[in-house]
This record gives C-alpha cells, sequence and structure tokens, in this order.
C-alpha cells in the first residue's frame, strides 16, 4: 500500500491503544493502597462526616468506570487534577519540569546514538582488527555501566577533584552534561555493538556483491547501500530508546537534583501524591505510544517492504 | 555456433584460490588452465561444490573475504587481473566485466527502487547526468523484456517475481555493454517456465552486442543449448574442455561420460539411470593423484599417485587422465547424436 | 523425566562439541568467564573471607580509608566495605538468577503458545509483549513495588513480572520456526495432544536460545533490580545490597569515595561478565557472525 495509507493505518491504531493503555493505568492507580483522603487532611482533625462529604466532593465514592470517564473527561481539557503535596495543578508542575527532562532525554540520546552509530560502523568496517576489538570491549564495559554508579564517579571526578561542572541542581546548560553522559554513555555501548551487527549483516547480503559487481565506488557501496539498509533497526531502536530513557532519567535526576519531571515522580511515589504520579505516568504513556508509533511509521518509510499487505507482490 | 579460432579474450593459467577456514584452507579452485575466445559461449558445468563458482567470481574478484588467491593469473584484453588493485578493477566491474549471479531474490537492494539502481552503473562508469543514466535504464529495461517500463522503474525489488527479478539483473549488468558476462547459474532458482526465457534472452543479448558468455551451471541441457565450448570441473580442477559436440559424442573422461550418461539416460527412451557412485570429495583434504579416481571404474595405479595433466587430445579438445584415448565410450554414440538432434 | 533426559544427552554431546573448542578460543567470552568465577567463588565463600560481619556497626570507626585493616574501608556506619562487597555478590548473583528463572517461567509458556496455536492467541500474546517492552521497565517496576510494597522480594517479582518480553519473542520465533519441520507434523498427524507436543519436542529445541538470553537478560536484571534498591525501595538496611550500599554512600561520596567506587565497580565486573559470557556464546553459536 501507498506510504500515506499506512500512516494513516498506524496513527488510527495509535488512538485506541492510548485509551486502552490509559483505562489500565487508572485502574492501577485505583487499586494502590492508601487513602488519599486521609492523606490529603493528615494531621488535620477531621469528623467523618467531612471526610464523607469531601469524598463525595472528588467523586471517591463512585464506581470504578464513573470515576474513570470523570477522569477521562479532565484530562481530556488539560485538567490532570490538584497536588495532595503541592496544592497546586498537577498540569502545572509538570509542564514546569517537563522542559528539563527533555531536555536530559534528548541530548542524551543524540550522543548515545551518534557515539554509537559512529563506533559501531567503524567496527564494521574494521571487523576482525585490533580497533573493533577494543571498540567492541569498551562497548560491552559501557553496557554493563549502571548508570547511577557512571553518575557517582562522574560527579567525583568532574565535580570535586577536577571541580569542572556542576553536580547538584540546575544552573544553565552545564548541568546537564554529567546526567546527560551517566545516561548516553551506557546507551551508546548497546547501540555501538547493534549498528556493528547489522552492519556486517548486511555486508554479507548478496546485493553488496552486486552492487560491487557494478564498480560502483566502495563509499557509495557503503553508504548508498548498506548504510541504508543497516541503519533501519537502529533508527526503529531510537524511537523504542526514547521512552525507556525516562526510567534512566528518574534515577539520574534525582542522584544529580536536577528540577525535572523524573525526580517530580520519584518524591510523588515517596509522598504518595497520587494525582501527580498518576498524571506523569500518563504522559509517559502517551509519549510510549507516540513514540512507537513513530517509529512504526519511520521503518515504513525506510523500508518499503513493511508497507505491503498480504497478497499484494506482483 | 559460432567460429571457435578467434581471439582470445581471457585465458587463466595455473589459477589457485583458497578458502581459508577455521580447519584449514579449502581448495575450491586448485590449478586451473582457461582460454575463453572473443565471441563464444563458454559452459562451465560440473557438480555443486566442484569450484566452479570461485572461478567464475574469481576473474572480477568478487569472492568472500576469507578468499585468497594463492597463484596464478586471469589475463584479460592483456592485463593480469590478479595484479590490479581495487579501485583498477572497480573500473572493469559492470563496464567490461559483467557477473549475473544465482539468487536474483537477494540480489537486489530491497530499499532502493529498481530504476535506480540499473541507473547507477551508467552514472559511474559513463559520467552522465542522472537523467541521462535514467533513460539508459529505462531502455535497457524495457530491452529485457519488462512490461510498464516507465511505471515499474519506481517500483522496489519485492514486488516482482523471480523471472523479473533475474532480467532486472542482466539488464542492470549491460548497461555499460561489457565485453565479457559471466552467468553463475542464472535459472537455477527460478521455475522451469521462466529457465527458457532467461536462457533465450542471454543468447539474445550475446549475439546483439557480441558479448562473451561464460555459464556456469551443473546442468548439461543448459549446455548443450546455450554454448559453444564446455569446460568440465571436478573437485577444483579442470578435467576435460572442448566443443560442445565433441564433449558430448566423445567424451575422453570417465567423469563427463558420466554426467552425460546421466543427462541422456533422462531424457533418452532408455529409462537406464547411469549414476556416478560415490559423493565428491572434501576440498579441504581432497584425494591423492587424479582426484576422481575413489570414484572411477578405470582407475588404475598411476590414478591414485599422480594428478594427471590437460592434455590436448584432438583440434580443441583437451582431458585431464592417464587413460585418454585409451577408454571406449563409443556405446553412448547414438543416444546422444538422438539428443544433440532435438 | 524425559527432558532431563534430553539434556543430559546434549550435555554429552557438548562435550566433543565444535562449539565448545570455538568458545574457549574467545577471549571476551573466556575473561567474562573468569570474572564470573571469582565473583561467584566470593559469593559462595563469603562466610569465610568476610573480614567481619556486614551488619557490625562500629561507630568509632566510620569512614576510614582503606587500610590493611578494611582493605576497602568502612562507611557511615563504621561496617567493613570488603565484607559487604562479598556478601552482596551473594544477593546479587541470588537476585539476577531469581528474576531470570521468574521472567523465563512466565516468558517461555507463552511464547511456546503464541509459536504453537498462532493466530488469535499469537496475536492476543504478541500484543501484550509488545506493550509491556515498550514501556519503561523502571516506571512499571516503581508502579508495582508501590502496590506491594518494598523489599528484596517485592523487587524481584516487580523486576520479573516486567521484564518477560524477550522470553516470549525468542521463544515464539524459535517455535514457529520449528513448528513447520517434519517431525512436528507427523507428530500431529499421530495425534499427540498438544502439550505433549510442546514439552517433548519444542521446548528442547529452544532451550539453548533461551539459555543464551538468560546470560543476557541476567545482568540487566541485576541492573534494574539494584535501581531500585538505590531508589529505596528494594532491599532495606541493614541488607549488604550494592544497590542499597551505593544510595547509602552517595551522601558521603566525596569525602568517602570507597563507600561508593567499590560497591559500583563489582557490580558492573558481575554484569560484564554476564554480558561477556552471553555475548560469546551467541557469537560462538551464530555461524553468520564467525565469519564471512
Amino acid at each position: 500500500m501507498s506510504l500515506l495509507a499506512y500512516v494513516f493505518k498506524r496513527l488510527l491504531i495509535g488512538i485506541p491503544i492510548v485509551f486502552f493503555v490509559t483505562i489500565i493505568l487508572f485502574y492501577i492507580m485505583y487499586i494502590l493502597p492508601g487513602d488519599p483522603i486521609k492523606i490529603l487532611l493528615a494531621g488535620e482533625r477531621v469528623t467523618p462526616e467531612r471526610i464523607e462529604a469531601l469524598r463525595r466532593e472528588w467523586g471517591l465514592d463512585q464506581p470504578v468506570h464513573v470515576q474513570y470517564f470523570y477522569w477521562l473527561s479532565r484530562v481530556v481539557r488539560g485538567d490532570l487534577g490538584i497536588s495532595i503535596v503541592a496544592r497546586q495543578p498537577v498540569t502545572l508542575l509538570i509542564s514546569q519540569r517537563l522542559p528539563y527532562t527533555l531536555a536530559l532525554m534528548l541530548t542524551s540520546i543524540l550522543l548515545a546514538y551518534i557515539i554509537g552509530i559512529l563506533t559501531g560502523l567503524v567496527a564494521a568496517l574494521m571487523r576482525g582488527s585490533l580497533v573493533d576489538t577494543a571498540l567492541s570491549t569498551m562497548a560491552i564495559v559501557f553496557y554493563s555501566i549502571p548508570g547511577f554508579w557512571l553518575g557517582l564517579i562522574l560527579m567525583l571526578i568532574f565535580g570535586y577533584y577536577l571541580r569542572l561542572l556542576p553536580i547538584s541542581g540546575y544552573e544553565g546548560p552545564q548541568s546537564l552534561v554529567l546526567p546527560a553522559l551517566a545516561l548516553a554513555l551506557p546507551s551508546s555501548g548497546y547501540i555501538m555493538r547493534l549498528t556493528r551487527a547489522e552492519m556486517i549483516e548486511v555486508l554479507n547480503e548478496d546485493y553488496i556483491r552486486t552492487a560491487r559487481g557494478r564498480g560502483l565506488s566502495e563509499s557509495r557501496v557503503l553508504l548508498v547501500h548498506a548504510l541504508r539498509n543497516a541503519i533501519i533497526p537502529v533508527v526503529v531502536m531510537f524511537f523504542l530508546d526514547l521512552p525507556w530513557l525516562v526510567g534512566g532519567a528518574v534515577v539520574i535526576e534525582t542522584l544529580f537534583a536536577l528540577p525535572g519531571m523524573g525526580r517530580l515522580l520519584y518524591i510523588s511515589i515517596l509522598k504518595q501524591d497520587y494525582p501527580v504520579v498518576q498524571g506523569i505516568v500518563l504522559i509517559i504513556t502517551v509519549l510510549v505510544v507516540v513514540c512507537n508509533t513513530l517509529g512504526d511509521i519511520v521503518v515504513a518509510i525506510l523500508d518499503p517492504r513493511v508497507r505491503v499487505e498480504r497478497g499484494e507482490a506482483a | 555456433m559460432g567460429d571457435l579460432v578467434s581471439r582470445t579474450l581471457l585465458k587463466i593459467e595455473n589459477l589457485r584460490v583458497y578458502y581459508e577456514t577455521p580447519r584449514g584452507p579449502v581448495k575450491a579452485v586448485d590449478g586451473v588452465d582457461l582460454e575463453v575466445y572473443e565471441g563464444e559461449s563458454f559452459c562451465l558445468v560440473g557438480e555443486t561444490g566442484c569450484g566452479k563458482s570461485t572461478l567464475a567470481l574469481a576473474i572480477p574478484r568478487l569472492l568472500p573475504p576469507n578468499a585468497r588467491i594463492v597463484d596464478g593469473s586471469i589475463v584479460f584484453k592483456g592485463v593480469d587481473l590478479t595484479k590490479l588493485s581495487e579501485s583498477q578493477l572497480r573500473k572493469l566491474r559492470g563496464r567490461e566485466i559483467a557477473v549475473v549471479f544465482q539468487n536474483p531474490m537477494r540480489s537486489l537492494n530491497p530499499v532502493l527502487r529498481i530504476g535506480f539502481q540499473v541507473a547507477e552503473a551508467p552514472l559511474t562508469h559513463f559520467k552522465v547526468s542522472w537523467r541521462e543514466a535514467l533513460s539508459i535504464a529505462i531502455e535497457r529495461l524495457k530491452r529485457v523484456g519488462i512490461p510498464d517500463v516507465e511505471m515499474r522503474v519506481r517500483d522496489y525489488p519485492h514486488v516482482f517475481s523471480g523471472g523479473v527479478k533475474q532480467r532486472t539483473m542482466i539488464a542492470m549488468m549491460t548497461t555499460c555493454k561489457p565485453s565479457l558476462l559471466i552467468a553463475d547459474e542464472p535459472t537455477t532458482a527460478l521455475d522451469v517456465t521462466i529457465q527458457a526465457q532467461v536462457l533465450r534472452l542471454l543468447r539474445e543479448l550475446k549475439d546483439e552486442y557480441s558479448l562473451t558468455l561464460i555459464l556456469i551451471t551443473h546442468n548439461f541441457g543448459i549446455v548443450a543449448e546455450m554454448c559453444d565450448r564446455v569446460g568440465v570441473m571436478y573437485a577444483g580442477k579442470i578435467v576435460e574442455i572442448g566443443g560442445v559436440e565433441e564433449v558430448f559424442e566423445s567424451p575422453l573422461h570417465p567423469y563427463t561420460r558420466g554426467l552425460v550418461d546421466c543427462v541422456v539416460a533422462r531424457r533418452g527412451s532408455k529409462a537406464r539411470l547411469n549414476q556416478i557412485p560415490g559423493f565428491p570429495p572434501s576440498l579441504l583434504n581432497p584425494p591423492s593423484g587424479c582426484r576422481f579416481h575413489p570414484r572411477c571404474p578405470y582407475a588404475i595405479e598411476i590414478c591414485r599417485v599422480e594428478e594427471p595433466k590437460l592434455i590436448r587430445v584432438e583440434g580443441e579438445h583437451y582431458v585431464a587422465c592417464h587413460r585418454a584415448g585409451e577408454l571406449d565410450f563409443s556405446t553412448v554414440l547414438a543416444d546422444v547424436s538422438e539428443f544433440l538432434s532435438r | 523425566m524425559n527432558l532431563a533426559r534430553l539434556t543430559l544427552e546434549k550435555v554429552r554431546r557438548l562435550r566433543d562439541n565444535e562449539t565448545l573448542k570455538l568458545y574457549l578460543r574467545h577471549k571476551r567470552g573466556l575473561a567474562g568467564l573468569a570474572i564470573l568465577s571469582i565473583i561467584t567463588c566470593l559469593a559462595l565463600t563469603a562466610d569465610l573471607i568476610a573480614l567481619r560481619g556486614y551488619a557490625e556497626v562500629d561507630l568509632s570507626y566510620r569512614l576510614m580509608p582503606p587500610s590493611p585493616k578494611s582493605p576497602f574501608g568502612t562507611d557511615h556506619l563504621g561496617r567493613d566495605v570488603f565484607s559487604r562487597v562479598v556478601y552482596g555478590a551473594r544477593i546479587a548473583l541470588w537476585v539476577g538468577l531469581l528474576v531470570v528463572i521468574v521472567e523465563a517461567c512466565i516468558g517461555v509458556p507463552l511464547g511456546l503458545l503464541a509459536g504453537y496455536y498462532g493466530g488469535l492467541v499469537d496475536k492476543v500474546i504478541s500484543a501484550m509483549t509488545d506493550m509491556l517492552w515498550a514501556f519503561p521497565p523502571i516506571i512499571l517496576a516503581l508502579a508495582i513495588v508501590t502496590i506491594i510494597g518494598p523489599g528484596l522480594t517485592n523487587v524481584v517479582v516487580a523486576v520479573a513480572l516486567v521484564s518477560w518480553a524477550p522470553y516470549t519473542r525468542v521463544v515464539r520465533a524459535k517455535t514457529m520456526s520449528i513448528m513447520s519441520r517434519e517431525f512436528i507434523v507427523a507428530a500431529r498427524a499421530i495425534g499427540e495432544s498438544s502439550f505433549s507436543i510442546m514439552f517433548r519436542y519444542v521446548l528442547p529445541n529452544v532451550l539453548p536460545s533461551i539459555i543464551v538470553l538468560a546470560t543476557l537478560t541476567i545482568p540487566s536484571a541485576i541492573l534494574y533490580t539494584t535501581a531500585l534498591s538505590f531508589l529505596g525501595f528494594g532491599a532495606q538496611p541493614p541488607t549488604p545490597d550494592w544497590g542499597l550500599m551505593l544510595s547509602e554512600g552517595k551522601d558521603y561520596v566525596f569525602n568517602a569515595p570507597w563507600c561508593v567506587v567499590f560497591p559500583g565497580l563489582f557490580l558492573t565486573l558481575t554484569a560484564l561478565s554476564f554480558n561477556l559470557v552471553g555475548d560469546a556464546l551467541r557469537e560462538v553459536l551464530d555461524p553468520k557472525l564467525r565469519f564471512g
């Protein structure tokens, strides 16, 4: 089918998926222990009638599916509720912190992929050589390092001994350097191995031999023929990695005390601030679905074989 | 059939091509001498694994990375290809020497449009504009018989059938009017009905552009149909060379005789199945002396000890056998004449 | 049991196997195996080589740098870091193994079902697997831990519940490729029960892939569980879990870096050793990667 048709089809499927996941999400939040009302009023002395009144006011006495629709209608209007702890709209809290997390995520993923792809290509082309062995070993070491430990070590070296970069809070873009490195380096190892493996496999394919057989220049064979094929799984990985980085961001932001959404999530879980947790997880869910859909679309753009509907060969 | 006495286009002398493996070198081509004349169709025939593909691919040096040309020379139009650098060879590939590979399903790049792929060769070799290269491509694709070329040119390979893919490959390889076209089992992966079409196309192109064709196959039927001269390979060595009629009517080597027997028995009225007993030898550790001796019903003492050299028996007919000329295969004669006249 | 007999036979064949010989020539694989053996020894002999109990507090001896008495120094409660690291190895290996076993118990049957039955069953299972795989595991694990409460066991369950997807995928793919083979078709024609076919024929063939996958997922299992402990949701004090040690030590990282350096180093080495072994196994078993 045409590219456009495929894109529409994927987008169309994406929407019900978001709904479906929000239902699961809402249900999980619903069965979490802890009574939000009691937490909200912690420390205050209230009568049971007051508690019941509040419960009714917040709609917490309704059955699950009714609560879900209330919640959904609010969400669609951009209202994610009020934070129990901060007494401010969740949307406001998140929007204040989202830019930092996005900046961190984008910086680290770009860093990881640039380093990973370049080293992977070099290793594939110089396969079997000392360079390849060195790069491959380094890559495996990198993706064995826990991100939070790497962050601590980086803090120690660059923040303390060398006093080169800030290690806590946000003072400007330079505050993102160490956190981004801590997130990016382990990823880059994995990307390097993936790129290398894909490139090696592609270079063994018959069509590469055909390309060489036509007398095309080696750079043309590598770039136009080989890389064009090998890069496809790597690009797919890019879109899948984006949401995964949010998980890493939670840990890293907490470690480096960055005012991002990840750290907000962590603190909110500790303080049982459910509206905030719910809001953030919703955003992450939407992000996951969007990234996956984008990934599928990009693959369809890059690989024409994917667009074939069953029974569509010439 | 073409004139057999003409200029030599390709001369191979004592070629040895080995593959490096963890278990030792695999001697795929172990001392081959061969001449191919301008304008002829030369068939290289043999069982799977006898080294014929390696021999053919060694010419443009399109071998896997663990293959090495250990010894010998390949002289094409007066130039020894084994001594050329990679960039020098690149100028010849696609331009003077073209290869059509065995498996069309995997030989086309799946993410690039076919018009693009066919146009790349003239773009590289002729330094023309993209538009001109594309029009050459379209003309070529029309020539090989692909319908609706103007529309199909923007399609991707996976929508095409095997036959169309193979014809696209042929178009791709003939855009620059090469002098030598090497076809490595071009029809093995195709349906029988398509096979005939592709072979006919190759024949037509050969006549149109005075191509020299080296055709590799394990199918003697194709040999009879397509070729002027034939070379029989066994275990990395050439055991017999000669004109097609000569080799069919009076095969000199026991192995050739066995092959001819199989073909004729299959097609002839007498349903005799004369199989060659035994299995092809390992190229890692080939048998001593004449490589065929373990399976040869006529082997004598010397066959086990000394490797026979390729000697001329009559005219252009050569054979590598210690008992050349002694053996009488004349019982084959009647069947073969009938077979060839069909 | 048939499965045990088949496995034993495979082990016997392995002895003369080419693959084994190739593995022994793979330097990185050997290095990984060496490191893994050392760490396993540490874990097994912890009681013997530890200098003091992992919970032994000595407040007069806090945050001391490495010395002959305490080769890795002491932490903020005066506990010997070396002893804690060594006991931590036991925890890490144990946790890694458990997580992988639970993951496999969930993922493998699902993969078998999906591959064997195909159709709707496959679609449902694949959809579930894809959705799970796309979601950041840490977030989901956090969610689960919030529901079931903190603690090392709970974290094991949480991480396993979140990362079984690779097992389903691999097993499903292998199952599908095996399904078309003659002996399966024959068995079905005779009328063998699906369950029996899956167990006696498919599973043994899928087993090697599972083993390779296990070696490759143990490191991420260890890393996720320690990350959760680092955040405070996993092991609780005074457990000598490496993640927890990093969390406790991070407040003192500048004046007592050894509290953080050594646990993390061993964590990295453990993950590294599994990764090296798994990687070598994969390269050795896949002929394409070996030569051209």
